[in-house]
């Protein structure tokens, strides 16, 4: 293959030079760690499927702001994390019109708990968009991605003591938005 | 951060994942990415024509532009070209030696004439430029009574004139006459009735040497 044995800055540096194969290359390599990322964020295949699309499409469009000032990996997840948060905001809509219609036609248990479930899913993740951003960075990468501390302080370019105390803050933060969803939160867990 | 904030965390880590994608799934997203960059290097393409259409539409704007300013700029300079030789006309005087040969009645230009070579073996006058030919005259005046008005008109060459500088058939009869080193004006005039050419030569303007030929350069008086 042309580009065997190319880092991804060496692909990114190729397209930046005009080299548009070079940036498909470098998209296909990032894909596995892309895929961990929509897996572990949603539940639902096809939601995790349409996650990942948008996430390669996000990292090309965007491969001409790159400045080589970090690993490209750790500049992909900056743009995942935000690509993240907008399918949130996305989701979390189409998911309150799910509930509004599941209310209305269908009675049925099974109908009933499915959106239960997903619309509780989507409550704890829209809670993501109601504190700052650097928190739900950190909370998601960790908590979501199953990333440890250290290796989410690589990947955000920060050191591991602040992604601790991003995630610190984050939690107390989320806890407040949650009980204010759902007063029932912190006595019985969701799912 | 309290204890009871902890539920958060169980929340967020107890939440369901999707299974594992399998490697066909990232095959089709490979394919995907593969398109999208086939679809980019087309936009380019259609980019890239579109620029060098418009950079061509522009050329086109811009050279027609300095065609109209390059013709205006032509008609311009030639209007002011125009007036400025008619206002040089108008003020320019002759120089004193114009002066001297526009006094020689030959015509109403200012111009004399040469001899040239005719058919017959003679020679003819033609007419010559006088600011080429200092000393070439032609006065028309009869050598044998108006001699001493003709040598006011002669202006003599104070260096022997210079026989390729002047007509052939002028050089050939200097020769003939062996006053080719010597010569100092030719003029046109007349004597006995006859046209005839006068050689002026090793003299002053109060007394020179003048040998006085017909137009085939024969031979008719030394004054």
């Amino acid at each position: 293959m042309r580009y065997e044995g190319l880092t991804e800055e060496e692909l990114m540096r190729l397209y930046q030079d005009g080299d548009l194969d070079a940036l498909g290359a470098m998209a296909i390599l990032l894909l596995p760690k892309l895929a961990a990322i929509a897996r572990a964020r949603f539940s639902d295949k096809n939601l995790a499927d349409e996650a990942l699309q948008e996430f390669w499409i996000k990292i090309i469009n965007k491969a001409d702001s790159f400045k080589h000032d970090s690993k490209v990996s750790t500049w992909a997840y900056q743009v995942v994390n935000n690509t993240y948060l907008d399918l949130i905001r996305r989701e979390s809509k189409r998911s309150y019109l799910n509930e509004e219609i599941s209310l209305v036609e269908s009675k049925a248990d099974d109908a009933r708990e499915f959106a239960e479930v997903s619309t509780n899913e989507m409550t704890v993740k829209a809670a993501l968009l109601k504190i700052p951003k650097d928190q739900a960075e950190a909370v998601a990468l960790v908590w979501l991605d199953g990333f440890s501390i250290e290796e989410s302080a690589k990947i955000l370019g920060i050191p591991a003591n602040t992604v601790k105390s991003r995630i610190s803050r984050g939690k107390a933060a989320l806890a407040e938005v949650l009980r204010e969803l759902d007063p029932r939160a912190g006595n019985q867990k969701y799912v | 951060m309290t204890k009871k904030d902890d539920f958060v965390e169980d929340l967020f880590r107890d939440l369901p994942k999707s299974n594992q994608m399998s490697e066909i799934e990232l095959k089709r997203h490979e394919k995907l990415i593969l398109q999208r960059i086939e679809e980019m290097k087309l936009e380019r393409v259609k980019k890239h024509s579109s620029i060098y259409g418009r950079f061509q539409k522009q050329f086109q704007l811009a050279a027609a532009f300095l065609v109209a300013v390059a013709g205006i700029g032509f008609v311009i300079n030639q209007s002011s070209t125009t007036g400025k030789s008619e206002l040089e006309i108008a003020i320019s005087k002759p120089s004193p030696a114009d002066e001297n040969e526009n006094k020689s009645p030959s015509n109403n230009s200012g111009e004399i004439e040469k001899p040239t070579k005719s058919v017959g073996g003679s020679d003819q006058f033609e007419v010559t430029d006088p600011a080429k030919n200092k000393y070439l005259f032609s006065t028309g005046l009869d050598y044998e009574t108006q001699l001493s008005e003709i040598k006011s008109i002669i202006k003599l060459s104070p260096t022997p004139v210079e026989i390729s500088k002047i007509a052939a058939a002028y050089g050939k009869c200097a020769i003939e006459l062996g006053i080719n080193e010597q010569l100092q004006a030719i003029d046109k005039g007349s004597y006995q009735g006859e046209e005839v050419l006068a050689f002026f030569y090793e003299g002053s303007s109060a007394n020179s040497n003048i040998w006085i030929v017909s137009k085939s350069c024969k031979k008719i008086a030394k004054i």
